[in-house]
C-alpha cells in the first residue's frame, strides 16, 4: 500500500502546497465551459486550483465551420478576459503565464472529424490557434480508428496525410482514445514525439467498478461496461515505451482510478501514476483530468436540486474529494505526490515541466 | 391595485391547488435539455409543476441534418422514459398524458431556418414530430424578419410559401419573435389560426429595470423587451383569426418589490381585456439550461443568491423550475377568472387551436 495523501504531517503538507503554488501546473485534457450564463465559473475555477495551463477540449463537431466557430468564440472570451487568461500558442506562453499569475488555453480537439477529410483545413485550424489534436475519439472516423471499435485497421491514407501535416505544423498527436493499431501506426509514423494527454496503464485498470462507474452503468449506454472501457482506454506498457522513446509524455486521468469500496480518489490515481513511473519513467509522466466540466455545472445543479441525494449520483468521476469535479481541489495531486516520496523536480516535471518541455519541441519555444 | 395570489385565503388556496391539479396545463414555450447527465430534472419538474405538455424549443441549428439528429434524439429519450413522457403528436396524446400522469413534450423550433430555405423539408420535420414552428427566431432568416431587426419588409417569397406549406401540412404557426411586418404578413395569409406562444403586449411590458434587467443588460433589455413586445393591432388579428396569444412571465417583471406572479397576472389581465379569455394562454419561455447553471451558480456561490440571476424567474418561482406553475394558477383565482375560464387558460385554449391546425 502506497502512503496516503491524507497521511502527511503538518509540514509536508504545508510543504505540499507551496511547491504547488511555484509549480507550473498543466492539465493536458478538460472540458471548459465559457457560456456568459456561468459568468467566471470555469476560469475561477481553474484558477483557485492553481492550474497555469489547460489543454481544452473544442471542435468535437462534425463541420469545419462550427468547430472554428468554437475555437474563435474562446478566441474572444480570451480577448475578453486578458488580465486573465493567454491563448498558448508556444511554449513559452505558458511560462508568461505562469509568471503574469494567468491561466493558458490551448485548443485541442479530440476528433479530427470536424477536418472533413480536407488536410488544408488543418492549416485554418491552427491559425486561429489550434495545437494538439486527437486522430480520434472513441469510433471509426476518417483517420482511423478509436479504441472502442470492434476492429481496428490502422491509420487510413488519409491519417497518414494528417500526421504528416500536423507535424509540419507543429500540432500535438495526441493518442488517448485511439484504437491499438491506429495508435501504433502514429507512433511509428509521426516524425515528432506525440502524446496520450489522459489515459491508465491498461493493467491498472479496476477489476471492480466503484461509485461513479456503476452510475456511469447503469445510466448511459456512452461507454457501454465501464470495465470494458477502462481497459480499451488503458494502453499497454508496450505502446507506452514506444511513445516515450521518441519523446512522448504520458498524461495520467483520475478518470478510471477509483477502486471499489471506502479508497480515496487521489491516492487510487496515485497508485496508477506510480505504475506509469515505473512503466515510462518520471521524465515521461503527467497529469490529464477528463473533467467534463459541463458536468461538473449539472452535477452542482442536480445536488442543489436534490441535496438527498449527494452522494448516490455522479455524473462526474470526481467525487466529494475532488468537490464533484472543481479543479480547485487540484493541489490534492501535488500532496498525493508528495506523499508517494516524489523529490520536488521529479514532482515539478509530473506537475508541467514534461508536457512544457514536449510542448517546446513540437510547437517550438 | 390588483389583489395579489399571495392573499388567498385558505379554502381559496385549497381551490386554487385542486383546479390545478385536475386541469391540462400547457406551456407554450420551453427550452428542454434532454442530456443523460441531467437524469430526469426536467420531467420530474415539469412533473411536480403539473405541467400537462410543453412545447420545447428545438432544431435550433442551421441545417436540416443536425436539426433531424436532435430529434432522433428525442424520441430515443422518451422511448426511454416512457413512463413519465411522450412526444405529443397529437392533442389526444394531450389529453392522454393528463390521464396517465405523464408530461407531454411538443416539439416546436423557434427558428425555420433548420429547413434551408426548401418547403418541402416540412415533410421530414413533420414525421419527426414538429408541430409548432415559428418563421423566425428575433432576426432575419430567408422566411421572414425577426423582432429585432432594424427594418422588416415583410415576408418574403419563401416566407409566403412556408406560410401555405405549414397550413397544409397541419402545422402551427408562432409568430412569438417574428417582426411586426412580417407578423402582419403571416396573419393575413395564413388560411388556419396562428399563435404567439410566448409573448407580452408591447403596450403594457414595463420599462422600468428589474433586477434580472438590470443583471441582463440594463437598458438594452427594456429596448429588447418592447421588441419583443407585441402591437394591440397583432394581437387582436390573431384573435380573430381565432389564433391564440400565449403570455410570458419573461418581459412581466416591473422594477421594484412586485412579485413576479403578480405582475405576470397584470399581463394576462390585459391580454384577455383586449382579446378576450379565449384567446389568451401561457408560456414560460423558461431555458432549462439556465436553470440549470443558475443552480449550480447559486449552490457553488450561495452568498450571491440575489446578485447573480441568469434567469427571468426569481425566488419566487425557484430561480427557474416549473413546479411553481401552480403560482400561475393561485393568480388566476386571484384575479377572479371562474374555473372554467382558468381551464381555457391555463391549456384548454391551446389543445382546441392544436386540434384544429394539426388537422385531426
Amino acid at each position: 500500500m502506497g502512503r496516503s495523501y491524507l497521511d502527511l504531517s503538518k509540514d509536508e503538507k504545508e510543504h505540499a502546497l507551496a511547491l504547488h503554488k511555484e509549480s507550473i501546473v498543466i492539465d493536458s485534457s478538460i472540458v471548459s465551459v465559457i457560456e456568459y450564463v456561468t459568468e467566471d465559473m470555469w476560469l475561477d475555477d481553474v484558477m483557485k486550483g492553481g492550474l497555469t495551463a489547460s489543454n481544452i477540449t473544442v471542435g468535437m463537431q462534425r463541420r469545419f465551420t462550427e468547430a472554428l466557430q468554437q475555437i474563435i468564440e474562446h478566441n474572444h472570451w480570451a480577448k475578453k478576459n486578458e488580465d486573465r487568461v493567454i491563448v498558448v500558442k508556444k511554449a513559452s506562453d505558458i511560462e508568461r503565464a505562469k509568471k503574469e499569475g494567468k491561466h493558458g488555453i490551448m485548443y485541442g480537439p479530440q476528433d479530427s472529424m470536424f477536418l472533413e477529410r480536407d488536410v488544408n483545413l488543418l492549416d485554418v485550424a491552427y491559425d486561429h490557434g489550434l495545437r494538439a489534436m486527437q486522430l480520434t475519439y472513441n469510433w471509426k472516423n476518417e483517420v482511423g480508428d478509436g479504441c472502442r471499435e470492434k476492429k481496428d485497421s490502422g491509420l487510413s491514407w488519409f491519417g497518414e496525410a494528417v500526421v504528416e501535416r500536423m507535424n509540419k505544423l507543429g500540432i500535438l498527436i495526441d493518442l488517448s482514445h485511439t484504437g491499438d493499431q491506429t495508435c501504433w501506426d502514429a507512433i511509428e509514423q509521426s516524425k515528432d514525439p506525440v502524446s496520450f494527454t489522459h489515459i491508465i496503464p491498461r493493467r491498472s485498470a479496476p477489476e471492480k467498478v466503484g461509485g461513479y462507474a456503476e452510475w456511469a452503468n447503469r445510466a448511459t449506454s456512452l461507454w457501454g461496461d465501464f470495465v470494458g472501457y477502462s481497459k480499451q482506454r488503458g494502453k499497454p506498457d508496450d505502446m507506452m515505451q514506444a511513445c516515450v522513446e521518441k519523446g512522448g509524455v504520458i498524461g495520467v486521468t483520475p478518470f478510471f482510478a477509483k477502486k471499489s469500496g471506502p479508497s480515496n480518489l487521489t491516492d487510487d490515481l496515485m497508485d496508477q501514476l506510480d505504475e506509469t513511473v515505473d512503466i515510462v519513467g518520471v521524465n515521461n509522466t503527467g497529469f490529464g483530468s477528463d473533467l467534463e466540466f459541463p458536468n461538473t455545472v449539472m452535477r452542482a445543479a442536480f445536488i442543489y436540486k436534490n441535496p438527498d441525494r449527494i452522494d448516490v449520483d455522479y455524473f462526474t468521476p470526481m467525487d466529494k474529494e475532488w468537490g464533484y469535479g472543481f479543479m480547485e481541489n487540484m493541489p490534492n495531486f501535488t500532496m498525493g505526490l508528495v506523499a508517494r516520496g516524489y523529490s520536488d523536480q521529479e514532482i515539478k516535471k509530473i506537475l508541467g515541466l514534461n508536457f512544457l518541455k514536449l510542448f517546446k519541441r513540437v510547437w517550438g519555444a | 391595485m390588483s389583489r395579489s395570489y399571495l392573499d388567498l385565503s385558505k379554502e381559496e388556496l385549497a381551490h386554487a391547488t385542486a383546479l390545478h391539479a385536475e386541469s391540462i396545463v400547457i406551456d407554450a414555450s420551453t427550452v428542454g435539455f434532454i442530456e443523460h447527465v441531467g437524469e430526469d430534472m426536467m420531467l420530474d419538474d415539469l412533473i411536480k409543476g403539473g405541467v400537462t405538455a410543453s412545447n420545447a424549443t428545438v432544431c435550433m441549428q442551421h441545417n436540416l441534418s443536425e436539426a433531424m439528429g436532435e430529434l432522433a434524439k428525442y424520441h430515443d429519450w422518451a422511448k426511454k422514459k416512457q413512463d413519465k413522457t411522450i412526444i405529443v403528436k397529437t392533442s389526444e396524446d394531450i389529453v392522454n398524458a393528463k390521464k396517465d400522469g405523464k408530461t407531454g413534450i411538443i416539439l416546436g423550433p423557434q427558428d425555420s431556418q433548420f429547413l434551408e430555405g426548401k418547403t418541402r423539408f416540412l415533410d421530414i420535420a413533420h414525421m419527426m414530430g414538429v408541430r409548432i414552428i415559428q418563421l423566425s427566431y428575433s432576426w432575419r432568416n430567408f422566411a421572414a424578419d425577426g423582432c429585432w431587426e432594424p427594418r422588416d419588409g415583410g415576408l418574403s417569397k419563401y416566407g409566403f410559401e412556408l406560410v401555405e406549406a405549414m397550413n397544409k401540412k397541419g402545422m402551427l404557426i408562432d409568430l412569438s419573435h417574428v417582426g411586426d411586418n412580417s407578423t402582419m404578413d403571416a396573419i393575413n395569409h395564413s388560411k388556419v389560426p396562428v399563435s404567439f406562444t410566448h409573448v407580452c403586449p408591447r403596450e403594457t411590458t414595463p420599462t422600468g429595470l428589474s433586477k434580472y434587467a438590470e443583471w441582463s443588460g440594463g437598458e438594452r433589455f427594456t429596448k429588447i423587451a418592447l421588441e419583443r413586445g407585441r402591437t394591440n393591432e397583432a394581437l387582436q388579428a390573431c384573435a380573430e383569426k381565432r389564433g391564440i396569444v400565449g403570455v410570458t412571465p419573461f418581459f412581466a417583471k416591473k422594477a421594484g418589490p412586485s412579485t413576479y406572479t403578480d405582475d405576470l397576472m397584470d399581463q394576462i389581465d390585459y391580454c384577455v381585456d383586449l382579446v378576450g379569455v379565449d384567446h389568451v394562454a401561457y408560456g414560460s419561455d423558461l431555458d432549462y439550461r439556465n436553470s440549470v447553471t443558475r443552480a449550480a451558480y447559486i449552490r457553488r456561490y450561495p452568498e450571491k443568491i440575489d446578485v447573480s440571476y441568469h434567469t427571468a424567474m426569481p425566488k419566487e418561482w425557484g430561480y427557474g423550475w416549473l413546479e411553481h406553475t401552480p403560482n400561475l394558477t393561485k393568480g388566476l383565482v386571484a384575479r377572479g377568472y371562474s374555473d372554467a375560464e382558468a381551464k381555457k387558460i391555463l391549456g384548454e385554449n391551446w389543445v382546441k387551436l392544436f386540434k384544429r391546425v394539426w388537422g385531426e
